[in-house]
């Protein structure tokens, strides 16, 4: 049996994209497979498969529901069905979709638009059914708590093979008009399915096999048990597919791609690459002191550093000399967080202030459409009428009032509904490790500041991420979590020393924004940059790094979710001073603060002072 | 078909923690953090299922039991002199979704008795059936915090008062809270967390064979549930009755004056706020000793139950490294 022939048949519309593919094959063999997450780039044929997929489901009599994104609980997990009930005064449930799913599969196109609660709901009834869904990664993540509900993950990939692209570009000229040939191939897939379904359950299972799974798993450093559990039922179904009739090591090995990439451990990864840096510093120190001195060997490092810069690009003269002018160290250390004993203590006193005046304030119970419905009022100023609660209302004087076949409400009967918005916040810090920030121990300042915030954000239930640009790359180094714990966990351990690709820290920053945006559209977002404003390093080689910083800065501006915050952290007492944070801050339309006057407390009212503001403009609103 | 707890490998921490909360309800339920898939709602769900069926009244939408404390509507038919009939109910678990609307906690009108009747008639919520079940939470630090406060509210009474649309009621809702959560995704509110009796810690478990113990497992009750429970029935029904027992003989054990002294020497020195650790220890010792056929409470007891009596309570402020506070709580063991 041709292993892509198979393939073929089962998604005749679609092309390339072997991995996806095998995966929900696995599936329909053995639907203890858990499901599939389907993680791919716009463009690279996620949505196709789905519907593809959804033709095979049609076809071979399999239940089915698609949860939309703009699906609502009701329409979820049931509820009421507000006309029939009024018209037979008798309440008359409804089924929700998910149960329409038993046994059968529920498709999620963009699963990362869907807020959390929902995935929640839908997770907490997946024993009844498998879960097919997309992702695009530019638009978002799923917490890992989700993701391990998957039994599976596949990437669809852009078409490499040229004449793979010359089929997709005629079955685009053509409209996929193939639909006569492709119903036989489906058609046969499907028997062929069937036949796998019988074969599977005769394949055998040595001792052996049960030692290998916990292996594969274990090498991953991946803890949770979902992942032996789905890795054996997939690589029983391949057993299958392959129509052996026992289990061998390599169905094992050539399924586990499937059923870890998605659970693999950033936190042991990283460990990794922090020995790596350890190493590298080792070596650091070996030609330190195998070769000169300490000083001359960093100047001759800082020689090299522009010289590989100049050579890479025509670099402009201007540019050139801001580079030169820039002190840059490219020693790399890891301060501590400073001022810690202090924040600590102003956190008690704190505590009791905001607990006797005004209290957790992210919160306000708002008139704009939307929001979670708190609960039924009689008084309200929108008109929003909470249908149930009317009827709750009227319901006890229908006797009295002769109803007939239809409810009799009249206006005192009327309920409203009172809906909680929650105003919530990410604060986003954009960190600046670059070499200069190493200076007389600034870092330390800079980590006891977002300290300090991040008890503030910890007490306000605010979300925190936190982006470190350095040396020639930007990372998001936290995602935005609620989990201030973490946040302190990664802060500590921030290292400093390399170049400062302002422009491209900011740029990820941007992507954060606009990600954190489209999922969470009633997130306000609070930038905070603590950084001297020194760009010496730009994205594009070539370009002057300052002017990139300028443009990323107009396009953050203009977004109206965002508060900025530019915290300089020049040193001021230096002849070198620039004042570049300064601009910065005028290109955000952000606030401007000096490192020095912020005392924790400051800090802290600041961001207070932005949250009210934005909460009194609504209310005017 | 529910997984029997017997076959849960390892993770004994929360097996106990559990266990001592049924012994004991009063402890005040068990706030169980781990990261995913380690089998925590599994195991919950297991011990349910382990446990001998209780004795409810007949009816009773409350699950009253014969000793009461009664519900509004029991209490009316004692009232008119009714004979209350007793049957026999299986535990349940009774999971509260994220996510999920006030109404649906502590109940609401029912609509249809009213309209039918013209009477205001209550229509139970989840917390009418969880009295004297477990109430499970999942990701119980993503729970929003009006839902929290109802829950804070009725588990500090053991009571639902209802006060709304005209209706006017009240019944028993004394359950065992079961929180579980992965402390990497937010932390949970200081009040909430100090109202779980217990915190266990779930552990990742790392070695092979252990886990290729509980993939077995797991892969034998998915092809043959049957004779997977008829494998693990006689340890279960042991385990059953050793918990019955324990419960029977609960307010028998004794607590030597010496004991008492331990607890409030060991709490103060950890600076602990509120009464709450000392209590819970205490009482989570005496459960232990009882589970164990003691008659009187030992240090030993203490020492088993330390750990999770305390842990959540040890750790005042987030940033703080816990490992500390649970080494200085080590020290104090060993001086014991
Ligand atoms: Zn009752």
């Amino acid at each position: 049996m041709n292993f892509y022939q198979s393939f073929e048949d089962i998604f005749p519309e679609v092309l390339g994209n072997i991995t996806p593919k095998l995966a929900i094959f696995l599936n329909l063999i053995e639907p203890r497979c858990g499901g599939v997450l389907i993680i791919g780039k716009k463009g690279t044929g996620k949505s196709l498969m789905l519907n593809c997929f959804k033709k095979i489901l049609k076809i071979s009599n399999l239940p089915f529901v698609e949860i939309p994104i703009g699906v609502t609980e009701e329409t979820l997990i049931g509820g009421i069905n507000i006309e029939k009930t009024i018209e037979k005064g008798s309440r008359v449930f409804e089924e929700g979709i998910l149960d329409r799913a038993k046994e059968g599969f529920v498709l999620i196109d963009d699963i990362n638009l869907l807020p959390d609660e929902y995935l929640s709901l839908i997770f907490e009834k997946a024993e009844n059914f498998n879960l097919v869904a997309t992702l695009n990664p530019e638009e978002g993540v799923l917490s890992p708590h989700f993701l391990d509900r998957f039994g599976m993950c596949a990437v669809t990939e852009d078409l490499k093979d040229p004449s793979n692209k010359q089929k997709l570009l005629k079955l685009y000229e053509n409209n996929y008009q193939f639909e006569d040939s492709f119903l036989e191939k489906y058609e046969s897939a499907i028997r062929k399915i069937e036949s796998l379904k019988v074969l599977k359950e005769k394949v055998r299972v040595e001792e052996f096999i049960w030692d290998k799974i916990s292996e594969t798993v274990l090498k991953e450093f991946v803890f949770s048990h979902r992942a032996e559990i789905f890795l054996f039922y997939a690589s029983l179904a391949y057993a299958a597919f392959k129509g052996e009739f026992s289990l061998k090591e390599n169905h094992v090995d050539e399924v586990s791609h499937l059923v870890l990439l998605h659970r693999k451990r950033e936190i042991e990864k990283q460990k990794v690459s922090e020995e790596k840096q350890k190493e590298e510093k080792k070596e650091d120190k070996e030609d330190r002191q195998d070769l000169k001195p300490s000083g001359e060997r960093k100047e001759h490092k800082k020689e090299n550093f522009s010289q590989k810069e100049k050579d890479r690009s025509e670099s402009s003269e201007e540019s050139s000399q801001i580079e030169m002018s820039f002190p840059c160290s490219s020693k790399e250390e890891i301060f501590g967080v400073g001022e810690v004993f202090k924040v600590k203590r102003m956190i008690f006193e704190k505590d009791k202030t905001i607990r006797s005046t005004t209290g957790r304030r992210t919160k306000s119970k708002t008139r704009l459409k939307g929001g979670r419905f708190l609960r039924s009022v009689i008084f309200s100023k929108d008109k929003d009428i909470d249908l149930f609660g009317t009827i709750r209302s009227a319901a006890p004087f229908q006797v009295l009032r002769g109803r007939k076949n239809k409810l009799i409400i009249y206006k005192e009967d009327f309920r409203y509904k009172e809906k909680e918005r929650k105003i919530s916040h990410v604060v986003s810090f954009v960190v600046d490790g670059s070499g200069s920030m190493g200076v007389q121990k600034r870092m330390e300042a800079v980590k006891g500041a977002i300290l300090s915030l991040l008890m503030d954000c910890y007490q306000k239930r605010d979300k925190v991420s936190m982006i470190m640009f350095r040396k020639n790359q930007a990372e998001v180094v936290l995602p935005p979590t609620s989990s201030s714990d973490l946040a302190y966990k990664k802060l500590k351990d921030l290292p400093t020393g390399g170049k400062t690709p302002l422009s491209l820290g900011l740029l990820e920053a941007y992507k954060l924004i606009k990600k954190s945006h489209l999922k969470h559209p009633d997130t306000r977002i609070i930038l905070i940059v603590l950084s001297d404003g020194k760009a010496n390093q730009a994205i594009k080689s070539g370009e002057d790094p300052i002017l990139e910083v300028k443009r990323i800065c107009s396009e953050i501006g203009k977004l109206s979710y965002v508060d900025s915050v530019v915290i300089d952290c020049e040193l001021k007492n230096n002849f070198l001073k620039m004042d570049l944070a300064k601009e910065l801050a005028k290109w955000l339309s952000g606030k401007y603060f000096l490192l020095e006057d912020l005392k924790a407390e400051n800090l802290v009212s600041l961001i207070d002072q932005i949250k009210t503001e934005h909460l009194e403009s609504l209310e005017r609103f | 078909m529910i997984f029997p707890f017997c076959a849960v490998v390892d993770q004994e921490e929360m097996k106990l923690g559990l266990i001592l909360n049924v012994i004991d309800p009063s402890i005040g339920g068990v706030l169980i953090m781990g990261e995913k898939g380690t089998a925590k709602s599994t195991t919950v769900r297991a011990l349910a299922d382990l446990l001998p069926e209780i004795e409810v009244i007949k009816g009773c939408r409350f699950n009253c039991s014969p000793d009461g404390p009664f519900c509004l509507e029991c209490l009316e038919k004692k009232e008119k002199g009714e004979n209350l009939e007793v049957e026999k109910k299986k535990m349940e678990v009774v999971e509260l979704p994220l996510g999920v609307t006030e109404d649906r906690v502590v109940g609401t009108i029912d609509v249809e008795y009213a309209i039918t009747y013209g009477k205001r008639h209550f229509e139970p919520g989840l917390l009418a059936k969880a009295n004297r079940n477990f109430l499970y939470i999942d990701e119980v630090n993503l729970l929003e915090d009006h839902i929290v406060d109802l829950l804070l509210d009725s588990a500090a009474m053991g009571i639902n008062r209802v006060e709304r649309e005209g209706i006017s009621f009240f019944h028993p809702a004394r359950f065992i809270l079961v929180g579980s959560m992965n402390p990497e995704e937010g932390e949970l509110r200081p009040q909430f967390l100090d109202r779980f009796g217990l915190c266990v810690q779930v552990r990742a478990i790392t070695d092979k064979n252990l886990r290729k113990e509980v993939l077995k497992r797991k892969i034998e009750f998915d092809t043959d549930p049957e004779g997977f429970l008829k494998k693990w029935k006689n340890e279960q029904e042991d385990l059953s009755q050793r918990i019955v027992q324990a419960k029977k003989n609960l307010s028998e054990v004794k607590v030597p004056e010496e004991i008492y002294k331990t607890v409030v020497d060991l709490t103060s020195q950890l600076n602990l706020d509120g009464h709450r650790g000392d209590i819970v220890l205490l009482k989570a010792a005496k459960a232990y000793a009882a589970f164990n056929k003691k008659d009187s409470v030992e240090k030993e007891d203490l020492k088993k139950v330390v750990l999770f009596s305390l842990r959540h309570r040890l750790k005042r402020l987030p940033f703080e490294e816990p490992e500390m506070e649970v080494k200085k709580l080590y020290e104090l063991l060993s001086i014991l």
